[in-house]
């Protein structure tokens, strides 16, 4: 009776054991979803290129986690696979004053694409390492016989262009250099103080936005709201003496033509000298500049999505 | 302990691994100044015959100024504008572009080379759009011909 008890148990136990195993094997659980990326960044690095930085997704590691997708409209843009770990991409092919959005999204095993995504709008600008005599855009100290006035963009020859006194109305900005002091004001603030004797006053008006970048180079500079988002002063000036300065800044300025409601908005890179941001020998020291220069007006570069 | 420290020396680590590779430039605020009064030069003489000779070499950084031209056109037409673009092709021809100082009869013509000899009328010719240029620079009078050594050039309008 005991044994009979004990091979029915068995059996029953065999039998059991049988049917869970069968159900473990047939059985499959759905992929998880990734979670997007996020925090998404941009810089213009020319006229047809933008570049893009983003928070990578916090589910990389897991093994179900794939690549990324860029979707970028408008234009027939095919979407770009991104490889897991880059967090930086330049896109190439567009056009200068075109707001295009882009869209990254993470992506699981299966393709499917995560719910959340890094977004933002963004314009590529006009690159300028060189003024209208395709010599390095230098501005110079007051002392000097050259230039110390920056006109951001000359339409007539396509590039920035130094001026001098005489052809303040057309100055954007300028180099100050008397009684101790060196700092870069707006042609406006300037007319306004009679920091110079300008014949005719500046027809643009120019301001200059609070924030200094502290780098030596424009790529650096990425953004993640619109440059109009930024405040912006006609008084707002930048002390070239300033130390934290001598390595090379980015400064952001805007333009506006008479009678115009809308800006053009421009970054302005001052390159660093042996000595700080004044490079040259007395009387004629200078700054010089690269300017990424945004030619369509009332396009702020970037405006963030969420 | 020494778990803990190297925990607290790796952390330091990796916070200072990614600020060092985050590649994005730090913020600083401009300065920002409100309408002042006008700033007016105060114009001192010079109190001394040492101070007066400073000025005067100082003087001596003073550029040349003039136009760009085309030796080729002013020969011509006693004038030699070209545009930039004209003055670039001449230039690749081997045409000289040269500089005018002055005008009418006072009108001299300079001959611009590089610090290295060179001819430097390339150079010139990306600057015969401008109004003026200036250059500063050794000048030298060779076999009648008005020479500069530029050591800057630059736009003077």
């Amino acid at each position: 009776m005991k044994i009979k008890s004990f091979f029915a148990f068995a059996s029953f136990f065999l039998a059991l054991l049988l049917f869970v195993s069968c159900e473990e094997s047939t059985t499959t659980e759905p992929t998880p979803t990734v979670t997007g990326p996020d925090s998404m960044k941009a810089t213009s690095i020319d006229s047809a290129t933008v570049r893009l930085r983003w928070k990578l997704s916090p589910d990389e590691s897991k093994t179900y986690f794939k690549d990324y997708v860029l979707y970028i409209s408008p234009g027939a843009f095919s979407p770009k696979i991104i490889s897991k770990g880059t967090n930086t991409i330049d896109i190439k092919g567009l056009t200068d004053g075109t707001i295009y959005t882009f869209e990254l999204r993470a992506r699981n095993t299966e393709d499917k694409e995560s719910i959340g995504s890094a977004k933002i709008q963004w314009s590529p600008a006009f690159r300028f390492t060189t003024n209208i005599n395709d010599e390095p855009i230098r501005v110079y100290e007051t002392a000097s016989s050259f230039g110390s006035g920056l006109q951001l963009y000359d339409p007539t020859n396509g590039k920035p262009k130094t001026l001098k006194v005489a052809s303040g109305e057309f100055w954007n900005l300028g180099l100050y250099t008397k009684l101790g002091e060196v700092s870069l004001y707006s042609a406006n603030y300037i007319a306004n103080n009679n920091l110079y004797n300008f014949p005719k006053a500046p027809t643009w008006t120019t301001e200059i936005s609070e924030d200094v970048f502290l780098t030596n180079t424009l790529d650096n500079v990425f953004d993640s709201q619109a440059l109009s988002a930024r405040k912006f002063s006609t008084n707002y000036y930048i002390d070239l003496t300033e130390p934290s300065f001598q390595n090379g800044i980015v400064i952001i300025v805007r333009t506006k033509a008479p009678n115009a409601t809308d800006w053009n908005y421009a970054k302005v890179l001052i390159k660093p000298g042996a000595n700080g941001l004044l490079q040259g020998t007395p009387d004629n020291r200078y700054i010089e500049c690269v300017i990424s220069y945004q030619k369509k007006a009332g396009v702020p570069y970037a405006k963030p999505i969420n | 302990m020494k778990k803990l420290f190297l925990a607290t020396v790796s952390l330091l680590l990796v916070f200072g691994l990614t600020f060092a590779f985050s590649q994005e430039a730090a913020q600083k605020k401009a300065s920002a100044k409100t309408a002042e009064p006008a700033k007016v030069e105060q114009k001192q003489k010079p109190e001394t015959k040492a101070d007066e000779k400073k000025d005067a070499n100082k003087k001596a950084d003073k550029p040349l100024k003039g136009r760009v031209i085309s030796l080729t056109k002013y020969i011509i037409d006693n004038n030699g504008t070209v545009s930039k673009d004209e003055a670039m092709k001449e230039a690749d021809e081997g045409k000289p572009i040269v500089l005018l100082v002055g005008e009418g009869k006072k009108a001299k013509i300079y001959f611009v080379f590089n610090e290295d000899g060179s001819f430097a009328g390339k150079k010139l010719a990306k600057y015969a759009s401008n109004k003026y240029v200036g250059i500063i620079g050794k000048q030298k009078v060779v076999g009648g011909l008005n020479i500069i050594i530029a050591e800057m050039i630059e736009s003077m309008d």
